[in-house]
């Protein structure tokens, strides 16, 4: 009976190392993109509604994408993604999910807000709703879906659906990574909002890192 | 930009967003903004047609026109000249879709200060809309019909001079009236003996549509808003120079106790013009209430206003006599689809008695219009509505039916 335990524990972990060799062969032959996108435009979201401001406040996130990439509809993680209502804004202001995630508003603030979309790949109206409560929208088509509110005109949003997982948003100081990307040469696209997107070609080794950067005006 | 090219291009870009929605989504879908994010840029183009023919009857607005026959361009640029301090602008042109009654002129131009840093307090002084009611609402989107509510829009029997239309029942649609160089209403020559020879439309109860030279305050937060302006012009007829009709006061405060729920009360007083034959000033009294309610799919507002004012006495040796009028508009929106809502307003104006008595001085009027608005995308809205009009008697028709149009577009 002692002498069990053991061996069960050896052949388990056998076993074990046996079923993760192929899965870490397979990461060994991975590479991944990264880099970092300049936005030299002066653009900037616009102030409150009827209320110029002297320092209005900035959104310098972009999303960088695969326009080729290795494969669609494969280990995608179509979770929940959270876009916030709070100071009469959308946070955060862009949004990047695989399709089939389910977005939740959540309003923070104190008084009503709606989200709505008349983007072509989701036309929505959640209503109005008070602070506290939250409302869900499920984004099952690729494409740009921008988001307003009906009572704040000057609250917008983007939300970007990928029927792949070979995008990133960046950080606010502009960095992105895109991982577990096959060797290949590959097509990748940096955007941001209002300005014109650019897209530049990418050769990715197994097991390193492609740099790509990307400067939009 | 000539009347035709407007609606030309506010029509272009409304088809071209039913034609192809992706060429739509090309228009911008937020205010344009420049140097850096301080100053920015919104505006609109709007295209309005009536069945029926041009009605200045019960519909006149600026300057007699027909505002279910009107093209108007709007552009608001607003400028933050520093932390504390901006300048902002509302500038309209407007004309009838089939006259060439064209005009220009500036809604909105002040320049504003916020002395207390973040706090929510401005100063602005220029040529400004008075505060008073709901009526911050424009022409354009904000309006769920195409017409207007009866208590900012419909023209009463009284005169900037204090006189009076006649009361004639049935009969034609008077004649617009020639505007002056000025931001008001022209008003005609006056007789000497207050005969009320002329059928011309007159002041409506309130008209923030106009704008007033002053000073005006805003205060508060997201529960509790305040403003007050001390302005030039009046309510019901705004100036933006003396016309020796002397200053107006009015205020606004508007609280919401719970979300959803925004109640106000607006009061104003002052000088709305004089009589020209004696120089006798002429006052005005309003007061309104306002509710608005709005939950998930609805929203449904409420208002309810109550004017007196001087006007010139039937017999000149007469003192003046006070007119009164109690006006009463609801209206209700509730959205069926994203981009699609179904709206209806009823508006009710009751004139009450001349000098204290039973005796009317113009006829009741009430209005009924539902419609449909359909945002094709965000900027590209065009709304369709039936109105009824009735009015027992009167300067001009006693009931009007009407089927409107209207294409806006706007960033």
């Amino acid at each position: 009976m002692r002498a069990t335990l053991p061996f069960t524990a050896i052949v388990f972990a056998a076993l074990t190392a046996a079923a993760a060799l192929p899965a870490m062969n397979g990461q060994a032959e991975l590479g991944w993109v990264q880099g970092e996108v300049a936005i030299r435009s002066p653009l900037v979201a616009p102030p409150i509604e009827g209320q110029p401001q002297a320092r209005p406040r900035e959104h310098r996130r972009a999303v960088v994408f695969f326009d080729t990439p290795p494969h669609r509809n494969d280990g995608l993680v179509s979770g929940r993604a959270e876009m916030r209502q709070r100071d009469a804004t959308f946070d955060p202001h862009l949004l990047a999910i695989t399709a089939g995630t389910t977005v939740a508003f959540p309003n923070d603030d104190r008084t009503y807000h709606n989200v709505f979309s008349l983007s072509k790949p989701r036309r929505f109206d959640l209503g109005r709703y008070a602070a506290g409560r939250s409302k869900d929208m499920r984004f099952e088509r690729p494409g740009l879906v921008r988001a307003f509110c009906d009572i704040h005109a000057h609250m917008n949003a983007f939300i970007h659906v990928f029927d792949h997982r070979f995008y990133a948003a960046t950080t606010e100081r502009g960095r992105y990574r895109i991982d577990r990307v096959p060797p290949g040469t590959y097509r990748v696209t940096a955007w941001y909002e209002g300005v014109d997107q650019q897209t530049r070609e990418v050769v990715v080794h197994p097991g390193a890192a492609a740099e790509l950067d990307f400067v939009l005006h | 930009m000539p009347p035709l090219l407007a609606l030309a291009a506010a029509l272009f870009c409304g088809l071209a967003g039913l034609a192809c929605p992706a060429a739509a989504q090309g228009l911008p879908q937020a205010p344009i903004t420049w140097l850096g994010g301080r100053g920015f840029l919104s505006g609109s183009v709007s295209a309005a047609t009536a069945s029926g023919g041009t009605d200045t009857s019960f519909n006149s607005g600026d300057y007699g026109q027909d505002t279910m026959r009107l093209v108007e361009v709007t552009l608001a640029p607003s400028i933050a000249l520093h932390d504390a301090a901006f300048l902002s602008a509302d500038l309209r042109a407007a004309g009838s879709v089939d006259h060439s009654d064209w005009y220009f002129r500036p809604a909105r131009l002040v320049i504003g200060v916020r002395p207390f840093g973040g706090r929510a307090f401005s100063v602005s002084a220029g040529l400004l809309q008075t505060p008073f009611g709901q009526a911050g609402r424009g022409y354009g989107r904000e309006n769920l019909l195409v017409g207007l509510p009866l208590i900012y829009q419909y023209r009463t029997a009284l005169q900037p001079d204090g006189s009076r239309g006649p009361l004639v029942p049935g009969g034609e649609d008077p004649k617009p009236y020639p505007y002056s160089d000025y931001g008001g209403y022209a008003a005609p020559a006056v007789s000497d003996s207050y005969s009320y020879s002329y059928a011309t439309p007159g002041l409506p109860l309130v008209d923030t549509r106009g704008w007033n030279a002053g000073v005006r305050f805003d205060a508060g937060g997201d529960r509790l808003q305040a403003a007050a302006a001390l302005v030039r012009g009046s309510l019901s007829n705004p100036l933006n120079r003396d016309d020796a009709a002397g200053w107006q006061a009015a205020g606004r405060v508007a609280g919401q106790p719970v979300v959803g729920l925004v109640v106000g009360v607006s009061a104003a007083r002052g000088r709305y013009g004089r009589i020209a034959r004696s120089g006798a000033p002429l006052h005005e009294t309003v007061l309104g209430a306002d509710v608005e309610v709005s939950r998930g799919y609805w929203l449904v507002r409420g208002e309810v206003v109550h004017s007196r004012r001087d006007a010139a006495p039937t017999i000149v040796t007469s003192p003046l006599e006070t007119l009164a009028v109690t006006g009463l508009d609801v209206e209700g929106r509730y959205r069926v689809a994203a981009g699609l809502y179904l709206a209806g307003r009823v508006g009710r104006l009751r004139l009450g008695g001349a000098g204290g008595t039973s005796l009317a001085w113009d006829t009741d009027v009430t209005r009924f219009e539902g419609g449909v608005g359909w945002s094709l995308t965000r900027p590209v809205l065009v709304k369709a509505s039936y109105q009824y009009n009735r009015r027992p008697g009167g300067t001009a028709r006693e009931q009007l039916h009407r089927v409107a149009l209207q294409a806006l577009v706007w960033f």
